[in-house]
């Protein structure tokens, strides 16, 4: 029973890795996005 | 056995009964009619916001826009999620339509609402925003059109729930609603809460126009009209998801990947997703700390949870089917192969797209107090609300009423070219307009304002000149987006009225 | 849209749970109403007066 769940194929491996994908893009982007609006608040 | 009447949808095999086909067609005309108008006047305002083409005189452009609120936000929204909940309750589950009477009441009362509210907001006796927030008060009509067209949802709502009890005794379904319907069921749940909520609140404000009652508290006002105007946000966001769930089934044959998670996750939606109503309240000083958080960082987490679990497992149940049907080499033949040229996934997937990203990320960010006192009433939240009803729920709906065309308008696609690019067309425009508006709002730029110039004003301010690039951005992406959005209505109906037959 | 899943077997709880939407449409309505209208109004209620100088 647990053991066939741990033999069975990843059903979704693209969804996968688009997810982990855009995790990272997502990280980029917001941390560009915080630094951009430190500069334009003026945050020291 | 009475009006036995019904035909084999050829598109998708479904048992559609006649009675429900014409109370589900009308509320689509009604409801790709309240988009129009109400995308009319979104093109109205966006030329006056974009202050290189400021188009509007000052009182139309607070009138306009009270009517862009309620057309586009309130009224296209219900009226086609009063053809949904019909849909998923009787088409979805092969049985008829109960209580047709009823039916036809709940679609006249939202007409004659919706009409009443739209011929006052003209007239110029209804300049309050469809926040109405007291201590503005328009024309007694007003309220008296927002009641009906809000009964008449309610009826509809409940429709819902008489048809499901039908159904299951009729043998449509045997223990458990199909996915698509049970977010529906979600929608029509969380829709009872909202209207409950609107009755709370524009009941008195009726009387209170009429002067029947001397004071409504500006700050209790706020609170039940947001039980009301947060939470029927919500029922759009399980509408939609309820939407990406069927078409992904009807497109590609996509079946969950896991009931029991995304069942969940609408009970999670059900629960706690209309707390978020509170991030309207979180500047406002009269709630204690204790309300805003429970209310925002506790029970909206959660929520958010479940947006998360749909967000994956909607293109997880793609990429499975997609797979069965031989798209197997790699990690992303599928992907490639998928059906873009197909308009309703397109549009479907753009909406998963844009939605998270958009809005839902923002409605999160902006909805934390510590975030919210910097972002209320600036153009970032109207950015957010349009990432999320806009390049969200619309989309979904644009994309759904391209399947229920053929299926129970029972006619083809007229300029399948121009369909195929117009899902892309208007996300691509809403894209924009969303995130010129989140930018200018970031540097301040104020929503609901008619001239950030301040020109005539005893004082002068300046924002920071890169505010122009995004008013302009924002300006370029509403053409984008009505250019899209008038494209869509034009094969909607002609496809309605001059589309080949389907057999 | 067909069912999935034609297993037989007993019915699990939690999905007992999920298939009766009249709970959930009652819960749905009264757990929001309590957290967030009934405990906002009482709490707007209980803001303390301004004394009202003559």
């Amino acid at each position: 029973m647990a053991d066939d769940r741990h033999t069975e194929e990843m059903e979704a491996p693209g969804v996968f890795v688009l997810s982990l994908i855009f995790l990272a893009v997502f990280i980029v982007i917001w941390l560009a996005h915080l630094k951009w609006l430190m500069d334009i608040w003026g945050v020291q | 056995m009475a009006n036995q009447d019904f035909r084999i949808c050829s598109e998708s095999g479904l048992k559609v009964y006649k009675n429900a086909e014409t109370l589900i067609k009308w509320n689509v005309i009604a409801a790709l009619a309240t988009l129009a108008v109400g995308g009319l006047m979104a093109l109205l305002v966006a030329l006056t916001r974009w202050p290189s083409v400021h188009l509007l005189g000052l009182t139309e452009y607070y009138r306009f826009l009270t009517a862009h609120g309620v057309d586009a936000l309130l009224a296209w929204i219900l009226f086609f999620e009063m053809a949904l909940v019909y849909f998923a309750s009787t088409v979805v589950l092969g049985t008829r339509f109960r209580g047709v009477v009823v039916g036809w009441i709940s679609f006249a009362l939202m007409l004659i609402g919706g009409a009443l509210i739209n011929v006052i907001i003209i007239m110029g006796r209804a300049d309050v925003m469809f926040t109405s927030y007291a201590p503005l008060k328009a024309d007694p009509l007003y309220y008296l059109g927002v009641i009906l067209f809000a009964v008449g949802a309610l009826i509809g709502f409940i429709m819902f729930f008489v048809n499901v009890v039908y159904a299951k005794r009729d043998g449509g379904f045997k223990r458990s609603l199909p996915l698509g319907s049970f977010g529906l069921a979600a929608a029509s749940i969380i829709g009872v809460l909202t209207l409950a909520h609107g009755a709370g609140i524009f009941i008195p404000a009726f009387l209170w126009s009429l002067d029947f009652i001397g004071y409504i508290d500006p700050s209790a006002y706020r609170l039940v009209f947001w039980g009301l105007g947060h939470s029927s946000q919500q029922i759009n966001v399980c509408a939609m998801v309820a939407v990406w769930y069927m078409t992904s089934a009807f497109v590609v044959g996509g079946k969950p990947v896991n009931e029991k998670l995304s069942r969940t996750a609408f009970v999670l939606y059900i629960l706690f997703i209309n707390l978020a109503s509170e991030h309207h309240l979180l500047v406002d000083p009269v709630l204690s700390t204790w309300h805003k958080i429970v209310n925002t960082s506790y029970m909206m987490h959660l929520a958010v949870l479940a947006s998360m679990i749909h967000a994956f497992a909607i293109p997880a149940s793609i990429e499975v089917a997609l797979r069965k049907q031989g798209f197997r080499s790699g990690l992303f033949e599928w992907f490639k192969k998928a059906p873009w040229g197909n308009p309703a996934f397109a549009a479907v997937a753009l909406s998963i797209l844009l939605f998270g990203f958009l809005g839902g990320i923002t409605g999160v960010i902006f909805g934390t107090e510590q975030f919210n006192i910097i972002r209320h009433n600036t153009f970032a939240i109207t950015g957010h609300f349009h990432g999320t009803v806009v390049a969200g729920t619309t989309i979904a709906f644009m994309g759904f009423t391209y399947l229920l065309i053929p299926c129970i308008f029972k006619r083809q696609l007229i300029w399948k070219g121009f369909a195929q690019i117009q899902p892309y067309l208007y996300a691509v425009g809403v894209a924009m307009l969303s995130i010129g508006m989140m930018s200018a709002g970031a540097f301040g730029v104020p929503r609901r304002h008619y001239d950030i110039t301040f020109s005539g004003a005893p004082f002068s301010f300046t924002f920071d000149p890169a505010i122009d690039m995004f008013m302009s951005m924002m300006g370029v992406g509403a053409l984008l987006a009505v250019a899209g959005g008038v494209l869509f209505i034009l094969i909607g109906f002609g496809s309605m009225i001059w589309g080949k037959e389907v057999k | 849209m067909e069912e999935t899943g034609k297993s037989t077997g007993p019915i699990p709880g939690w999905q007992k749970f999920m298939d009766n939407i009249f709970l959930l449409l009652a819960l749905g309505v009264v757990i929001p109403t309590l957290i967030y209208t009934v405990w906002g109004l009482w709490e707007i209620m209980n803001i303390p007066r301004l004394p009202i100088v003559p």
